[in-house]
């Protein structure tokens, strides 16, 4: 129905004397203009990022290609998602908005906290010091076991978020003096735009940077953020295609082996998370393959964790993982050369400790992610002077 | 068993409101006496038992640690009943001389003659229908100074089996029927979860609509609730804690949610009142270093209750090397799809 039939005089210029459908009418077209503009403009590349931000746009996504009939093709991830106008991507975050593809992540986490480092896992880093820990909801892994599935699976709109930008997280980094930022709980590769920002404006201040990641990224983005971090935690979440398919929500393994290397060649700080789950990868023969390949392709100083399962999520049907099982994986580990072996979820226990590979002496001796005593002296074991790999500066002692 | 129970508590029920307060409370008191008493050893017991297997599986002991600490309690428990032995023939000794005393004033009694003066008058307290016979064995006790001595010792020869995050988790522990979280389910690698009930309630209240005098009243509240773990508060202290709660809400508030999602443990920790317990535990366990008297790892690693818990612990775990825990053999059998879990892995 058209207004005009309401309309007693059409042309008169007097908001008083229009109806008020006429009123509603108009107010709901030019406001839809009013505010598509800017988008259409951003999408011309006709204002700035940060203006963008400021209007309370979403971030354009930094790898995607523009396919015919307004759709898109991210290039964050192996996932490559192909999405119509209107439609997300599989981590949640990333979205076709008349053929743009934004991300809803940037400046939204929904997680804030802090932690110790250890709880990363990272035990060759600046042991005993504290992280900001960011993570966004969304993620690009389906694991059926994840922890923080309430975040991981579900789009950073449906999430009480906390809006955090580049420049309060500055201010309140060095208001409480802390020394690193960590994004983990959920695939920090979703992020992956935020994590620059946050970067950008903190590492000038001295403020480091870590992550913990299933590390499913395309080669471009991954080397982008191995420049914007000192180190990155790296769960293997287990060593067959099979496994990857069954568990992870059909994700390949072959892309997260590359990554492992890449990371590796990119000089930043590496450590490699391994989550036992019984009768799904705890499987010795299939753990001794994953160690050989870790000492072939990333050498044998990478810190290896077994971590202990705990029924989460979709798989609350199975047990926690029985301790023997993780023991063996160290020893078996060990026995393929890798230099550091550790124990987590499990406390206390001497595989939670860091010992000297020379002469075997008691360097960090930890509980849970408590730091009981660290003996080291400037990264060197104190009594057979062996250096131990790590970032070991601003260490408490 | 449980119908005899009904019918007694139904009697009760029936009977109470016709009889006079003295007769009612003797009445409770027989009923304690009949229904409860016999089972309270066996309650406690079972208290203890629950609390021991849970301190057991907080600590992660190997097969090594588990035999070492069974020797070290079998001794224990020798040396226990050596002393305990040697005090009962003490105390036979002197229970013996007081039943005899008391024969001589049952036949004063019974021929209505004056307790001569010469009896000491601590003695005729004994005569009295509630005293506890406990009281009246004041035999001179076993040497408990040597058997500390002892017990001291083993529990020395306990620090080589321990680790030092051993040691830790049983100077932390407080004897309990439902393990707390950060023992049985500490938080994980990578788990955004928090276990802080204390930043929980202080999110809630900071979101809720409770300002002035409403505020208070919740606070007051929660501080009641604080005070049935905590122990109870005088007044004044009351009035301190609610003060600086007050203040911390507020501040609280004035911060933007980034920044209190970031404070929130610290602050919460911050509020946390004084916890009136643990503060003694703290000036005890003080008193046992400064004289060098056995500590919480004797307490509960040397206790005698604690050796059938660690034999059955040992056999399922010689019986089953890749389980810890009969749960956790069930659970991997039952789950097992391919066989494997029987296999060697």
């Amino acid at each position: 129905m058209s207004a005009e039939k309401y309309d007693a005089t059409p042309t008169t210029p007097v908001l008083s004397d229009l109806s008020r459908r006429v009123f509603l009418e108009r107010l709901a077209r030019y406001g839809t203009a009013f505010a598509t503009v800017p988008a259409a403009m951003h999408a011309l590349g006709m204002i700035s990022e940060e203006a963008c931000a400021a209007m309370g746009l979403p971030k354009e996504v930094e790898f995607y290609e523009k396919l015919p009939n307004r759709k898109t093709k991210c290039h964050t991830c192996p996932t490559e998602c192909e999405r119509e106008p209107g439609k997300e991507s599989e981590c949640r975050t990333h979205n076709n908005k008349n053929g743009v593809l934004y991300t809803y992540a940037f400046n939204n986490p929904c997680i804030l906290k802090t932690d110790p480092i250890e709880k990363l896992p990272q035990y060759h880093f600046m042991p005993g010091t504290t992280t900001l820990s960011i993570a966004t909801g969304g993620c690009n892994m389906r694991c059926l076991y994840c922890q923080n599935w309430e975040q991981s699976q579900s789009p950073p709109e449906k999430l009480k978020t906390f809006p955090f930008d580049g420049a309060q997280a500055k201010e309140m980094a060095l208001h409480k003096k802390i020394p690193t930022f960590a994004y983990t709980y959920t695939d920090p590769v979703v992020f992956f735009e935020y994590i620059k920002d946050l970067v950008k404006h903190t590492r000038p201040s001295g403020i480091r940077h870590v992550a913990a990641s299933a590390a499913f990224m395309q080669e471009k983005p991954l080397l982008q953020l191995c420049q914007n971090l000192d180190s990155i935690t790296v769960t293997l979440k287990g060593f067959s295609e099979e496994f990857y398919r069954k568990i992870c929500g059909d994700r390949p393994l072959k892309p997260v082996l590359e990554s492992l290397v890449t990371i590796k060649k990119s000089g930043i700080w590496l450590e490699i998370v391994n989550l036992v789950i019984p009768s799904y990868n705890d499987n010795m023969k299939n753990i001794k393959e994953m160690c050989k390949w870790i000492v072939q392709n990333l050498g044998s100083e990478v810190p290896l964790h077994f971590a202990r399962f705990s029924p989460e999520y979709k798989m609350k049907n199975l047990p926690s993982t029985p301790i023997p099982t993780l023991e063996k994986a160290k020893e078996i580990a060990q026995a393929m050369g890798i230099k550091f072996v550790y124990l987590s979820n499990v406390a206390p226990h001497i595989g939670n400790n860091t010992y000297c590979p020379s002469c075997k002496n008691l360097l960090i001796e930890r509980l849970a992610f408590q730091i009981l005593q660290n003996r080291m002296t400037q990264g060197r074991c104190p009594r057979c002077g062996s250096k131990i790999p790590g970032i070991w500066d601003n260490a408490k002692k | 068993m449980p119908s005899k129970i009904i019918c007694l508590m139904l009697m009760f029920a029936v009977i109470a409101p016709c009889l006079p307060a003295d007769e009612l409370s003797q009445l409770q008191e027989a009923w304690v006496d009949k229904i409860i008493a016999p089972r309270h050893g066996e309650m406690q017991k079972m208290h203890e038992e629950i609390s021991l297997y849970n301190l057991i599986n907080g600590l992660h002991l190997t097969k090594q640690q588990i035999v070492a600490i069974v020797t070290l309690a079998q001794q224990a428990k020798e040396m226990r009943e050596r002393y305990l032995g040697k005090g009962n023939d003490a105390n036979a000794a002197a229970l013996q001389q007081e039943l005899n005393e008391m024969e001589r004033l049952k036949q004063f009694a019974e021929q209505g003659k004056n307790v001569p003066a010469s009896t000491p008058k601590g003695k005729r307290h004994h005569l009295r229908p509630n005293k506890s016979p406990k009281r009246a064995a004041v035999a001179a006790p076993p040497n408990m100074q040597h058997y500390q001595q002892e017990l001291k010792r083993l529990e020395s020869e306990l620090d080589y089996v321990l680790i030092p995050a051993q040691k830790q988790v049983i100077e932390d522990f407080k004897p309990c029927l439902i393990p707390p979280k950060n023992l049985k389910n500490p938080v994980r690698i990578g788990q955004a979860k928090s276990n802080s009930h204390l930043s929980q309630w202080l999110t809630r209240i900071r979101n809720s609509k409770h300002e002035g005098y409403s505020l208070r009243l919740a606070l007051q509240h929660l501080l009641k609730q604080a005070e049935k773990h905590q122990g109870s508060y005088k007044a004044d202290e009351r009035e301190t804690i609610l003060d600086k709660w007050e203040k911390g809400v507020a501040q609280a508030r004035a911060m933007s949610d980034a920044e209190f999602e970031i404070s929130k443990e610290e602050l919460a920790q911050n509020l946390e009142p004084p916890d009136k317990k643990e503060k003694l535990q703290k000036i005890i366990s003080n008193e046992i270093k400064t004289h060098n008297l056995p500590g919480k790892t004797a307490q509960f690693l040397l206790n005698p209750q604690i050796i059938p818990l660690l034999r059955d612990r040992l056999y399922l775990m010689l019986q089953n090397p890749n389980c810890n825990t009969q749960s956790e053999r069930w659970q991997a059998e039952s789950h097992c799809e391919d066989g494997s879990c029987t296999e060697e892995r």
